[in-house]
């Protein structure tokens, strides 16, 4: 194949990453732009989505669209509400403090991974692709199903910057945000405001899960990769900036594909985490953050 | 006058530190309290504990029959408890429009009420669209002012109103909180100038060392010059 299909053919693979990314990213920047709380365990949401889709599409006989769509709409709500259960159980009583609740999501952790561990079991299981398309390019043919996860991702963010910009919960999450205190002021009931900022971080990951399990298979150590990347995205974006984290997974997603494709996965990591050390270095609020206050 | 809002000997902490010793204050209903004393003696903490916002032990906090110190943090605006703290505290990446919502949101208020603030506040008109992070210190006491009015209180608690501000909008802020009295508001303003104070105050609580040591009316204290220098070292 010449260059430039090989060009074609590296980018939209790095599209398709950068958009699973962006679902991802998303909601680990949302945790921590509101609540100011590094997710460790995000990871495990997105692999509990994985899994949960599975076993959703197993439920249903007939078309495979049935199945899928049956686990894109429960497997968010089921993983939004164990996150939900984690905030109340965990979070919470740790009043949010900053230090005490990496440890704790390191402890969520390793208990979501184990459970899932010895409730599904250590094989890589598929989910079968809601339509089986392929686009006939002129070099090449591409999984028409890969380009619906691109357009269905970019549906999902224009959800999440529309609830975020245009609503009055999108309102109360932006002022809770940039002032905790002030916030109970204005009467914003911040702990329900935190319950749900966590549940919908975790209920992305998960659409993130259910959208890339047919490329990928479920696998209960699929989270680590996600959390891994999705760090690197916030971090380079700027925490809690909706357009840094697409941007900065646009740019990851992107070098990712195209450096995998022309020349190893590994040197794609190790550009992708040198560029975490720059931005540290030389910007530590990231592309799009805001110096804190 | 009957009291707006009653604070019966609260003690509050920082870590183990007491800030606040057995304080009482009784706020009458339509009347201007301003809180006096030194850096330290306690006069942000009592409009926070008021708030909720620093946990109090021991004592109550009286609005009507609701005792205040028994709500969550969020559930005292909704009560008609409204607060503008010391450095405003504005969502200063919101914009102007965004911060009178939120205050409006508070007790469900609606467009009614926005536009009697807006009334008060006539240059926060032109700033709607604007981030408030970037109006001009005055603009910006206006606009806390505006968001806390926006939950329609009957309590308003003003902390260091006029601090850094230039003497004509000192003035301007002065005149607000005298109308804010005609419209029957019960207030306590914490400042640090005794000059700031008493042309809009009906009683001044000299605060020393978390306690309340006397209350008096201003013709009192304009009749005794002294007083300040002897309650609280300050003028």
């Amino acid at each position: 194949m010449a260059f430039g299909p090989y060009l074609l053919l590296a980018t939209l693979e790095g599209l398709v990453t950068a958009a699973v990314l962006s679902l991802t990213a998303l909601g680990l920047s949302l945790v921590f732009g509101v609540m100011r709380i590094v997710n460790v365990a995000h990871g495990e949401f997105f692999m509990l989505g994985a899994v949960l889709a599975w076993f959703f599409s197993t439920l249903v006989t007939g078309h495979p669209a049935l199945g899928f769509l049956l686990a894109l709409v429960l497997s968010p709500l089921v993983v939004g509400a164990v996150a939900l259960v984690s905030e109340r159980l965990v979070l919470r009583r740790l009043d949010y403090n900053p230090e005490a609740t990496i440890v704790a999501t390191i402890g969520l952790l390793y208990i979501i991974q184990q459970i899932v561990l010895t409730v599904y079991g250590p094989e890589a299981r598929p989910v079968v692709a809601p339509f089986d398309v392929r686009i006939a390019l002129p070099w090449f043919g591409y999984s028409g199903y890969k380009l619906a996860v691109i357009a269905a991702s970019v549906l999902v963010i224009a959800a999440t910057w529309f609830l975020l910009t245009k609503t009055r919960i999108g309102l109360v999450m932006r002022a809770t945000q940039y002032d905790r205190e002030t916030a109970q002021n204005f009467g914003i009931p911040v702990d329900r405001v935190y319950a749900g900022v966590f549940a919908l971080g975790a209920a992305l990951a998960a659409i993130a899960a259910v959208l890339v399990v047919p490329i990928q298979q479920a696998h209960y150590l699929m989270g680590l990769d996600p959390l891994l990347l999705s760090f690197i995205v916030v971090i380079i974006g700027g925490l809690g900036s909706l357009r840094g984290t697409v941007v900065a997974a646009l740019l990851i997603g992107l070098s990712d594909g195209i450096i995998s494709v022309f020349f190893s996965p590994t040197l794609a990591k190790m550009i992708a985490t040198l560029l975490v050390a720059m931005v540290l270095v030389f910007r530590p609020q990231g592309l799009f953050g805001t110096a804190a206050r | 006058m009957p009291d707006a809002l009653k604070i019966n000997a609260i003690n509050c902490f920082y870590g183990n530190v007491q800030v606040l010793r057995d304080l009482s204050i009784d706020l009458r209903k339509g009347e201007v309290l301003c809180l006096l004393g030194r850096n330290g003696a306690g006069k942000t903490t009592t409009l926070k504990a008021v708030m909720g916002l620093v946990k109090v032990r021991g004592g109550s906090i009286m609005l009507g029959d609701t005792d205040l110190a028994r709500l969550a943090p969020h559930e005292v605006p909704k009560a008609g408890v409204a607060y503008v703290p010391q450095g405003r505290r504005l969502f200063s990446d919101l914009t102007v429009a965004e911060n009178i919502e939120i205050g409006l949101m508070a007790r469900g208020k609606g467009r009614a009420v926005r536009d009697e603030v807006l009334d008060l506040f006539p240059v926060l008109r032109q700033r709607l669209g604007q981030r408030s992070g970037t109006l001009s210190g005055g603009e910006q006491q206006m606009l806390a002012m505006a968001r806390a009015l926006c939950i329609e209180p009957a309590i308003l608690l003003l902390d260091e109103p006029t601090e850094g501000l230039m003497p004509a909008m000192i003035a301007r802020i002065r005149e607000t909180v005298a109308e804010l009295r005609r419209r029957g508001v019960s207030t306590i303003l914490v400042e640090q100038r005794v000059d700031a104070v008493l042309p809009v105050a009906d009683r001044v609580a000299f605060i020393e060392n978390g306690r309340n040591r006397r209350t008096l009316d201003v013709e009192e204290l304009r009749a005794d010059p002294d007083a300040i220098h002897r309650y609280v070292g300050v003028g």
